[in-house]
């Protein structure tokens, strides 16, 4: 592993992992994340950690104090001995969210929602929810960005 | 005895459908290192999650609380998810997997278990089961070879309410692991109620860390935390099944392709050989011929 446990106290081994591959493995020296309690702030030495995330941004502050915002679906977090592991199921980086395709896939889960609606279809109907989900925490954070 | 020239058409026509079969598998090939990839891609997510749920489960109390953990007493309604292809000419890929799924159903039935159903994923398997009059429960289809999660979450969505309020009480997903570019095994899965073994064992090996793991702060609770882990990772065990069942589909399609090129290969040596002979029986017949002809002039 890259980011073995490192001896300098000041750094923080951060992994953001989705199902389709690794997103960020490197040092850090913050990450911010949204649990379902609210935001919470990781420095290195914080005490072992596990929670549930919720759509939003997730933050980190690289060593060379970069700030990378990340728009993050719900997920899971664990902090262990300065290893910080975000699991989540898409993450994307807010500078690299081009706004017109962000907006065609609101307008696209919009019209799957509508469609799963008449047909009274559940299953689609959750899975179109969760594609608008998506995609309006994509445009939310490219906003800000 | 056909002319030479039926033996050419017939040649010429083998050996464009050879160079068919060669493309399919060459395009075979090239996705399946691609599908490959998408498999190593999520091992890093699949097995960390694994290891944040046997943390929840461990810190839990007990886990008889939950719903997708319940093992009913008595099985009455059963769903097969049986994943195929969306496209054929893959050799035995979608057959075997039907089969198995035939096999299993058989296997309950004789078991007391009255209401078997099936999930079809991928066209192929969904036609099969239409055509002989199977009960769908549902089909999924148009992503056997490019699956995305979202697709994954779908069809666990799907399970989860058959099981939770459909009186579902087994869900069983049958697919192509891919073993190597040569190999593909039909595997079975329990799907619902999730295995304990498989949330307990965490494939960890540094298990001197387990107690101070243990003392990790939850937020929320373990069992809520657990609770809410569960449905994602259900959808990661399907996502790695239709990740896998994607790649064998190629590697299987380009085992067939490739067996395809060679039995076009040899075809044509033979059309070959038995155009020349032809040809040399029309030159010897000639030759008769006029021999024949200047002995009857002399």
């Amino acid at each position: 592993m890259s980011t073995g446990v490192s001896t300098d106290q000041k750094r923080l081994g951060v992994r953001v992992l989705t199902p389709e591959g690794p997103l960020f493995d490197d040092v850090a020296t913050m990450v911010v994340a949204p649990s379902v309690d609210g935001e919470v702030g990781i420095l290195p030495r914080h005490a072992p950690l596990i929670a549930l995330l919720k759509h939003g941004e997730t933050r980190i502050t690289t060593l060379d104090d970069e700030k990378l915002v990340y728009a993050t679906t719900g997920g899971y977090l664990s902090v262990y001995e300065d290893q910080v592991l975000v699991l989540v199921e898409q993450a994307e980086l807010a500078d690299d969210i081009d706004d017109a395709r962000a907006r065609a896939a609101l307008e696209r889960a919009e019209a799957a929602l509508a469609e799963a609606e008449a047909s009274g279809d559940d299953v689609a109907r959750v899975a179109a929810e969760s594609a608008r989900r998506r995609a309006e925490n994509r445009l939310k954070v490219a906003d800000k960005a | 005895m056909p002319s030479q020239r039926d033996i050419k058409a017939r040649i010429d026509s083998v050996r464009n459908t050879r160079k068919i079969t060669r493309a399919m598998e060459l395009v075979a090939s090239a996705k399946l290192r691609r599908a490959q990839h998408r498999i190593e891609a999520l091992r890093p997510y699949a097995s960390n999650m694994r290891r944040l749920m046997s943390q929840a489960a461990k810190s839990s109390g007990s886990l008889s609380g939950f719903p997708l953990l319940a093992e009913r007493e008595t099985i009455e309604k059963a769903v097969i998810v049986t994943i195929t292809g969306d496209r054929g000419l893959a050799g035995a890929f979608n057959v075997n997997i039907l089969r198995t799924g035939f096999g299993q159903e058989a296997a309950m039935r004789a078991d007391g278990v009255g209401d078997v159903s099936y999930v079809a994923v991928g066209k192929k398997g969904a036609g099969t089961l239409a055509f002989r009059g199977m009960p769908i429960d549902r089909t999924f289809q148009g992503f056997s070879t490019e699956p995305t999660f979202a697709d994954a979450e779908q069809v666990t969505e799907h399970a989860v309410r058959g099981f939770t309020e459909g009186g579902v009480d087994r869900v069983l997903i049958v697919y192509n692991a891919f073993k190597s570019i040569l190999e593909q095994e039909v595997t079975v899965e329990q799907l619902l109620p999730v295995e304990r073994s498989a949330i307990e064992d965490d494939d960890d090996d540094d298990v001197e860390h387990f107690h101070e793991r243990s003392l990790a702060f939850f937020e929320p609770e373990p069992e809520e935390f657990l609770e809410r882990l569960l449905p994602t990772y259900l959808d990661t065990t399907i996502y790695r099944a239709l990740l896998e069942s994607a790649a064998a589909e190629y590697a299987a399609r380009r085992n067939a392709m490739r067996n395809a090129t060679d039995n076009a290969g040899s075809l044509i040596d033979d059309l070959t050989l038995a155009m020349n002979r032809a040809r040399q029986a029309s030159i010897t017949q000639e030759i008769l011929e006029v021999v024949a002809g200047a002995d009857a002039l002399s």
